[in-house]
C-alpha cells in the first residue's frame, strides 16, 4: 500500500530552507491503520503535506509510493485521483462555494483524471443524503459555503463527510481529534472506522492517545526529529500517554 | 465652428475629426451646448483628475479605421418577452409599437446634459447623438415587457443618447448590452425616476481589444424612488462604465453592484458618483473584479453627502483579485460628507487567490486551473445576488466561460 523509503524533505526556499523530514521510512500495508505520534515540531504535519504534494515542501531524498506507483512526481490532484486523501488539521474555508457543489466538482474532477465517467446528479445526491445522516449533518449545512462559519467540530465532520463520499484508497488524518468534544469525536471515529477495509490503509497523525481509543491502530510509530524513532503496537500509545515523550526520546538517543 | 475649434487646446486629430462630424449634423442649441462642454476639456486624458487612469485621448489619437467587423452576442438576446431597442451605426431602431405604458417622444432638441462640464464624454455622446436631440421614452405605467437596449458600436465613431422618464410608482426593468466590436463610441442613458418609482438596470459589456468605449448613465431618484443596478463587464482597449446617481428626494434607495473580468490587453473602468442631497437616502455599492496578467482595471467610487442629507446610510466596497503577477488594479474610493448624522463606510481590497484554499481544493482532486476558476467565480458572483432571476444563470455562465478560457 503506502511505502515511504528514507524520505527527506525541507520547507522554505533558498537560505530560509529547513530540513524537517530526515530519512523517514514507513510501510503501511493495505487493511492496516497506523498511528504517528510525536511531540510538537517533530514534522507530523510536514509529513502529511509532503505526502500530498503541497507547494513549498521540497523532497530532497527518498521515495513515496502508493500500491507501487511513485507519488512524488505527481501533482496534488493526481495523487488525490490515485486515492490519497488528507483530512486537514485546519480545514480551509472556501467562501462562495457550497459544500455539495465543491464535493461534486472534486469527485467528478477525480473521476475525469482516472478516465471514468461523471457521477450522475441523482446518484450523487442520494449518496450524500445517506452519508450526511450518518454524520448528523443537516441538509441545510450542505448548502452552506464549505467550512465558512462552521464550528471546529462541524469542520472535522465535513472532512469525514468528504472522505466517505470520495472513498479514497489511503487516508491521512492530521490531528483529526483536535477541537472535538466527546460526542463529535465519537461520530468522527465511527465514520473513519466504517471506512476500514482490507484494501484501504490509514495513517492517523495525532498528539494524544485519546483518538486511538476510538480508532484502534495496528501499529504506533513515534516521530521525532524528522524520523521514526520507535514502532510498536497500541500499547506504545498508552505508554506515551502515561510517560510523555521524554522516556521514548531518551531511549532513542 | 472656428469658435468651437478655439475651445480645444492643442487639438489632436481625433478631436478635429469629431468637430467636423459635429459640423455636418443639424445644428441645435442642445448640441452646441453639449459640444462646447466637450470641447472645453477635449478627449479626457491623464491630467484630468477623473480620467487619470483612463486616458481616452491617448487611446484615440485619430478615429480608428474600421473594416468589416463581426458582431458580438449578449446573454440578453435570449430574454423572453423583452422588446429590443437597437443602437447601431445607422442610429436608433425603435420598434414601431411599444408595450402599453411606454410612450416615445422624439424631441427636436431637448436639454443639454446636466453637469455636462464635468462629463466630457457624455457631453460628446449627446452632442453627436445619431437622432436629432434626445430620444425620450415616458413610462406612464409599469409595462408588461422588459426593455433591452442593445448598443453595438461598429463604426469609426458612434454616439447615442436616450432619456427615460419613469412616472410616479412605475417599475421598469432595463437590460443594457454595451457591445463594441470596433471603433470609438460614447453612449448616454438618462433616467428620471419619479417618486416611489423603481428602476432595475442590468448591464452587460463586451468589446474587442481594439474598441474604445464609454457609456454613461445619469440617474435621478426622487422621493422614495429605488434603483437596483447590476453590471458585468469585460473591458475593451479602453472601456469606461460610468454611473451618476442623484438622490434628490428623501428616502431614495440605490443598490449598485458590478463585476468585472479583465483579460490580457483589456482595460475596464468602473466609475460612479452618488450624490445624497436629501434625508434618509440609502446607497449600497459592491464591486468585485478579477484581473489577469496584462489586464488593467479601474474603480473610482465617490459618495457625496450634502449638509441637508441627514440619516444617509451609504456603504461602498470594492474587492479585486489579481490572478497573476502583471495584472493591474487602480482604485479610488472617496467619501465627501457634510452632514453629521450619517452612517457611511467604504472598504477596498486587492489581493491574490488564497494559496491554502487552492491546495485544499487540489488535494480533493481539482486541477489547479479548475480550483482557480471556481474560487474566482465564487468571488465574482457574490455581486450577482440581486440580479434578475431571468438572467442570473446566464451571467454566471458568461463569467464561467471567461474563467475557463483564462485557464
Amino acid at each position: 500500500m503506502l511505502k515511504i523509503d528514507n524520505l527527506s524533505a525541507s520547507v522554505g526556499e533558498g537560505d530560509e530552507s529547513k530540513e524537517i523530514i530526515k530519512g523517514l521510512s514507513l510501510d503501511v500495508p493495505a487493511g492496516e491503520v497506523h498511528a504517528i505520534m510525536g511531540p510538537n515540531g517533530a514534522g507530523k504535519s510536514t509529513l502529511s503535506y509532503v505526502l500530498t504534494g503541497r507547494d513549498g515542501y521540497e523532497v530532497t531524498g527518498g521515495s513515496v509510493s502508493l500500491n507501487g506507483e511513485d507519488m512524488l512526481e505527481l501533482e496534488p490532484e493526481e495523487r488525490a485521483a490515485k486515492g490519497m486523501f488528507l483530512s486537514f488539521q485546519y480545514p480551509v474555508e472556501i467562501p462562495g462555494v457550497p459544500v455539495l457543489t465543491f464535493l461534486r466538482t472534486a469527485l467528478n474532477s477525480q473521476r475525469k483524471l482516472r478516465g471514468e465517467e461523471e457521477v450522475s446528479a441523482k446518484d450523487f445526491l442520494r449518496k450524500s443524503r445517506e452519508v450526511a445522516a450518518k454524520l448528523k449533518l443537516t441538509p441545510d449545512m450542505l448548502k452552506r459555503f464549505l467550512n465558512v462559519g462552521f464550528s471546529g467540530g462541524e469542520k472535522k465532520r465535513l472532512e469525514i463527510f468528504q472522505m466517505m463520499m470520495l472513498e479514497p484508497k489511503f487516508l491521512i488524518l492530521d490531528e483529526t481529534d483536535s477541537g472535538l468534544d466527546i460526542d463529535a469525536l465519537r461520530i468522527v471515529s465511527e465514520g473513519v472506522n466504517e471506512l476500514r477495509s482490507p484494501d484501504r490503509g490509514m495513517l492517523v497523525i495525532t498528539h494524544y492517545q485519546r483518538l486511538l481509543d476510538h480508532i484502534q491502530p495496528d501499529k504506533v510509530h513515534v516521530l521525532a526529529g524528522g524520523k521514526i524513532i520507535k514502532t510498536g503496537g497500541p500499547e506504545l500509545a498508552l505508554r506515551l500517554e502515561k510517560e510523555g515523550y521524554d522516556g521514548v526520546l531518551s531511549e532513542a538517543a | 465652428m472656428a469658435e468651437l475649434r478655439d475651445l480645444f487646446r492643442n487639438p489632436v486629430t481625433s478631436e478635429l475629426e469629431l468637430l467636423e462630424k459635429f459640423g455636418r449634423l443639424p445644428q441645435s442649441a442642445q448640441r452646441t451646448r453639449n459640444f462646447e462642454a466637450f470641447a472645453n476639456v477635449g478627449l479626457p486624458h491623464r491630467r484630468v483628475e477623473a480620467w487619470k487612469w483612463s486616458d481616452v485621448r491617448q487611446a484615440v489619437p485619430q478615429l480608428p479605421e474600421v473594416g468589416d467587423v463581426d458582431g458580438l452576442s449578449t446573454p440578453f438576446d435570449g430574454l423572453s418577452g423583452a422588446i429590443t431597442i437597437r443602437f447601431g451605426a445607422k442610429g436608433a431602431d425603435v420598434p414601431k409599437t411599444l408595450p402599453k405604458g411606454l410612450r416615445l417622444i422624439e424631441q427636436s432638441d431637448g436639454q443639454a446634459i446636466g453637469g455636462a462640464e464635468d462629463l466630457p464624454m457624455a457631453a460628446l455622446g449627446a452632442a453627436l447623438a445619431a437622432k436629432p436631440g434626445a430620444l425620450m421614452i415616458e413610462v406612464t405605467e409599469t409595462p408588461a415587457s422588459k426593455i433591452h437596449l442593445r448598443f453595438e458600436a461598429t463604426d469609426d465613431s458612434q454616439f447615442a443618447r436616450l432619456v427615460f422618464v419613469l412616472r410616479p410608482g412605475v417599475t421598469l426593468e432595463v437590460f443594457e448590452s454595451h457591445l463594441a466590436p470596433a471603433g470609438f463610441s460614447s453612449h448616454v442613458v438618462e433616467y428620471s425616476v419619479e417618486s416611489d418609482a423603481a428602476l432595475e438596470r442590468t448591464i452587460y459589456q463586451r468589446a474587442s481589444k481594439s474598441a474604445v468605449q464609454v457609456f454613461t448613465a445619469l440617474i435621478h431618484l426622487n422621493d422614495g424612488a429605488k434603483l437596483v443596478q447590476n453590471a458585468l463587464g469585460f473591458g475593451a482597449k479602453l472601456c469606461r462604465n460610468e454611473t451618476r446617481v442623484f438622490h434628490h428626494g428623501p428616502g431614495a434607495n440605490a443598490t449598485l453592484n458590478a463585476a468585472y473580468l479583465v483579460a490580457d490587453g483589456y482595460h475596464y473602468d468602473q466609475t460612479s458618483q452618488v450624490r445624497h442631497s436629501r434625508e434618509e437616502c440609502q446607497t449600497t455599492q459592491l464591486c468585485k473584479g478579477a484581473v489577469a496578467d496584462g489586464g488593467r482595471s479601474v474603480f473610482q467610487g465617490k459618495f457625496y453627502v450634502a449638509r441637508k442629507a441627514q440619516k444617509t446610510a451609504a456603504e461602498m466596497s470594492h474587492h479585486a483579485l489579481i490572478l497573476e503577477n502583471g495584472g493591474e488594479v487602480n482604485a479610488k474610493p472617496e467619501l465627501e460628507i457634510y452632514a453629521d448624522d450619517v452612517e457611511c463606510a467604504h472598504g477596498n481590497t486587492v489581493g491574490a487567490l488564497d494559496t491554502d484554499a487552492l491546495f485544499y481544493m487540489r488535494q480533493r482532486g481539482m486541477t489547479e486551473a479548475a480550483a482557480r476558476a471556481l474560487l474566482t467565480e465564487a468571488f465574482i458572483t457574490e455581486t450577482f445576488e440581486d440580479v434578475d432571476a431571468s438572467v442570473q444563470d446566464a451571467l454566471i455562465e458568461e463569467a464561467r466561460q471567461w474563467l475557463t478560457h483564462q485557464a
